[in-house]
């Protein structure tokens, strides 16, 4: 049985038991890995169509289909390189490559660009990051490293540190922790809190609570989890604020040490100075601790939007 | 924590090229992409340079027998040269020389276990032409090996594979998801060229190519590509060596027959002039070196994707060896040693010369040669999950091969007169460099069997 939403665009249409389903899924693809030559998918293809280049997100999707003997096509670059540089519409485009991929990941520059695309595609279009509005994959990805960890995503305090207006990867991990018993921290300078639709997506679901802080400090001692983004200077009201705000949002291992119990650091690599070196052996750092968990993720998903899981 | 990054590089992929970092955790890729800030243990600097997936030679024998002796390598020594040449795995045979092919596994690995220093897998040879031997098919596979070798010649060696033995193969390893792969050569015509030659008393070097010219190949080609036809097989041909052979793989894949062809090192770069060369002998391998215009046609198949994978045949006979059994074609040792050169004379002769992109270049060496043989994604590309089987390769690089201090036990190489474009610089086996700028790292024996459960 595949999933009961067709397509991927974003955690905010998925519910618990979705999100536990691919978790599992993700957990089962061990096994596939293990035992060498899957031929779940080798009649299948998968497009990556790619509008702003990613080649880690590309890549992971990539070595998932070929994990479970499928097809890729692949569209690295497609501002530069496809019809879509003569003016062809991200609509006509999906138009076009469902005629000729059982599966489409879609990473595009603008929010919401993932639901357009579903909206027309015959067949399932997966997330890979739409703008500053959501990217699943990444998110599912978190909760696998996180759940391997703690067993389960209920009853963690989970503290998401940085810039969230603007981060697409904070939004999925937000709304899909809204489906668990987590308490959600959320740690900004004021211009860049999360956004209201987000909060009232998450409240909807009457599941996580939510509070707000100023100084990461604050949000540390009680964190299983802390997440770490960056902050970029230009997206501040006042650029020269950066440096005022710079000791509330940057992460370094006295930071960390404030934790009541060790908690996960996880990042988003690269890192620009939020989150310093020293944190590095932290026995919490979960930074590329199991970048492969991303494959596995991914893989379950290509299995399970394909009805083959 | 990642144990290397390899930063800075380009990352040469069959349908790519990005500009990308590598990093490998527990011997195994964990990410390609820009990595800003990754802190590893260890660090390779790779700007100016390639970073492509460890390439994988399919056609080897190290220590190959001959009379009472055998080639100059072993698994360790063997297995040394073929990192030099940028190579991480190798598949190599085990011949059924006496006894069952179970047997003749087991004998190989022994060799094999212990010291290899990178990662090597098998083909079974069999060669025996009954029901007894060939049904051993499903149990070599449960062993790890799902490529099988039959030689279409060699009967006076005990070697020979007939034409029902190898219909039987044929079936059996389709029914068994392997692959059957086979030496294409003609014996009875080469049998008659031989007593003809031998009247008239022409047995030097140069008359080796009239011994077995190109229809003893594309009469073989052509009868085993009917035999897979009929069996609705796979099939891998070995070695092709001419046009005639190739327009017949053409003909038959147009058909919608599955069968790969793989052509070597030695079928693209030189030609049969060799033979009339003081050193003529030296040259001496089945198929022979072939005229120019067939070298072409190597390439042609190369180039339109009909020829799947370079290969290196490579046999480590020493030129002694060579000569000391005889003047005539008949008492010379065949092969030729080239496992250490594949990657840099294909570089120079294919892609310098603009023949083939990089991109191609790593797909023949590297990439197809895991598809095919059942090792790939774990083998054959840089995506996270593979195994850290790395090379950094200097595309300008410039050496000539005789110059360079080989690490070849043989002594000697084929490709002594060409000056190479791009070498291999770094070698890294599942995370652990062992082969930096010419001096080794690898311990003795770190090398796995690498068990194998399917082909293509």
């Amino acid at each position: 049985m595949g999933m009961q939403v067709k397509h991927l665009t974003g955690l905010r249409n998925l519910d618990a038991a979705a999100i536990n389903r691919v978790l599992d899924t993700a957990e089962e693809m061990r096994s596939v890995v293990s035992s060498g030559g899957a031929k779940l998918l080798s009649d299948k293809l998968l497009a990556t169509f790619f509008y702003e280049p990613s080649t880690r997100t590309r890549m992971s999707f990539e070595a998932a289909m070929h994990r479970l003997g499928g097809g890729v096509i692949s569209m690295a670059d497609a501002q530069t390189t496809s019809s879509v540089q003569k003016g062809e519409t991200l609509k006509d485009t999906i138009k076009t490559i469902d005629k000729y991929a059982d599966v489409i990941a879609l990473r595009h520059p603008d929010a919401g660009a993932a639901q357009e695309a579903a909206d027309v595609s015959a067949v399932p279009v997966l997330n890979a990051g739409d703008g500053t509005n959501e990217h699943p994959t990444q998110a599912l990805l978190d909760f696998f490293t996180i759940r391997e960890e703690f067993g389960s995503l209920d009853g963690l305090t989970v503290t998401l540190c940085g810039d969230l207006k603007h981060t697409r990867a904070t939004n999925s991990i937000a709304l899909g922790l809204g489906n668990y018993d987590v308490k959600l921290q959320l740690v900004s300078p004021p211009e860049l809190r999360i956004t209201d639709p987000i909060k009232e997506a998450i409240e909807a679901k009457g599941r996580a609570t939510l509070s707000e802080f100023d100084d990461v400090r604050d949000a540390v001692p009680k964190s299983n989890v802390l997440y770490v983004t960056r902050i970029q200077k230009e997206r501040l009201a006042q650029p020269e604020d950066y440096d005022r705000y710079k000791g509330s949002y940057i992460v370094d291992r006295e930071v960390v040490d404030l934790a009541e119990e060790t908690m996960l650091v996880m990042h988003h690599l690269p890192r620009v100075g939020e989150l310093s070196e020293d944190v590095d052996d932290y026995p919490g750092a979960r930074y590329f601790q199991q970048p492969f968990n991303g494959v596995l993720v991914r893989m379950a998903l290509l299995a399970l939007y394909l009805d083959r899981a | 924590m990642t144990d290397l990054l390899i930063k800075d590089g380009t990352v040469i992929l069959p349908g790519e090229t990005l500009r990308a970092d590598v990093a490998i955790a527990d011997g195994v890729v964990t990410e390609v992409g820009r990595l800003g800030g990754l802190k590893a243990r260890r660090v390779l600097d790779a700007s100016d340079q390639y970073v492509m997936p460890g390439m994988i030679d399919p056609h080897l024998h190290l220590a190959h027998p001959f009379c009472d002796t055998r080639s100059t390598d072993d698994f360790w020594s063997g297995t040394l040269a073929a990192a030099a040449g940028g190579n991480t795995s190798i598949i190599d045979f085990a011949i059924q020389w006496s006894g069952t092919p179970l047997d003749a596994l087991k004998a190989r690995r022994r060799e094999a276990d212990g010291e290899a220093a990178i990662d090597y897998g098998l083909h079974a040879c069999l060669t025996r032409s009954d029901a007894e031997h060939i049904s051993c098919i499903p149990q070599l596979m449960e062993a790890g090996i799902p490529s099988f070798k039959a030689y279409m010649v060699y009967r006076r060696q005990g070697r020979k594979m007939d034409d029902g033995g190898l219909l039987a193969m044929l079936r059996e390893t389709a029914a068994a998801g392997g692959m059957t792969g086979v030496h294409a050569e003609n014996e009875d015509m080469a049998d008659y060229n031989l007593a003809v030659l031998e009247r008239e008393g022409k047995l030097g070097a140069e008359y080796f190519p009239p011994y077995k010219p190109p229809i003893v190949e594309a009469e073989a080609v052509n009868r085993v590509l009917y035999l897979n036809q009929w069996a609705e097989s796979q099939l891998y041909i070995f070695h092709l060596s001419t046009g005639e052979g190739l327009r017949l793989v053409r003909e038959a894949k147009a058909a919608g027959q599955r069968v790969w062809a793989e052509t070597c090192t030695h079928y693209l770069t030189l030609n049969e002039d060799r033979y009339s060369r003081e050193d003529g002998a030296d040259f001496i391998c089945s198929p022979p070196l072939r005229p120019e215009e067939d070298v072409e046609a190597m390439w042609d198949g190369v180039i339109s994707g009909d020829i799947s994978i370079i290969s290196s045949d490579h046999c480590g006979f020493s030129r002694q060896q060579k000569r000391e059994y005889g003047s005539e074609f008949t008492a010379v040792p065949n092969g030729l040693p080239g496992v250490e050169w594949r990657l840099p004379v294909i570089h120079t002769c294919g892609v310098v010369q603009e023949r083939i992109s990089v991109n191609r270049m790593v797909e023949l060496l590297s990439t197809n040669p895991a598809r095919m043989f059942g090792l790939y994604p774990r083998k054959g590309t840089l995506a996270a999950g593979s195994d850290g089987d790395v090379i950094l390769f200097d595309p300008s690089a410039t050496a000539e091969v005789g110059s360079l201090n080989q690490k070849t036990p043989a002594g000697w190489s084929p490709y002594a007169d060409f000056t190479v474009r791009g070498l291999p610089t770094t070698v890294v086996s599942r995370g652990e460099i062992i082969l930096q700028d010419g001096e080794v790292l690898a311990q003795k024996g770190r090398g796995r069997f690498l068990q194998r459960s399917y082909c293509e």
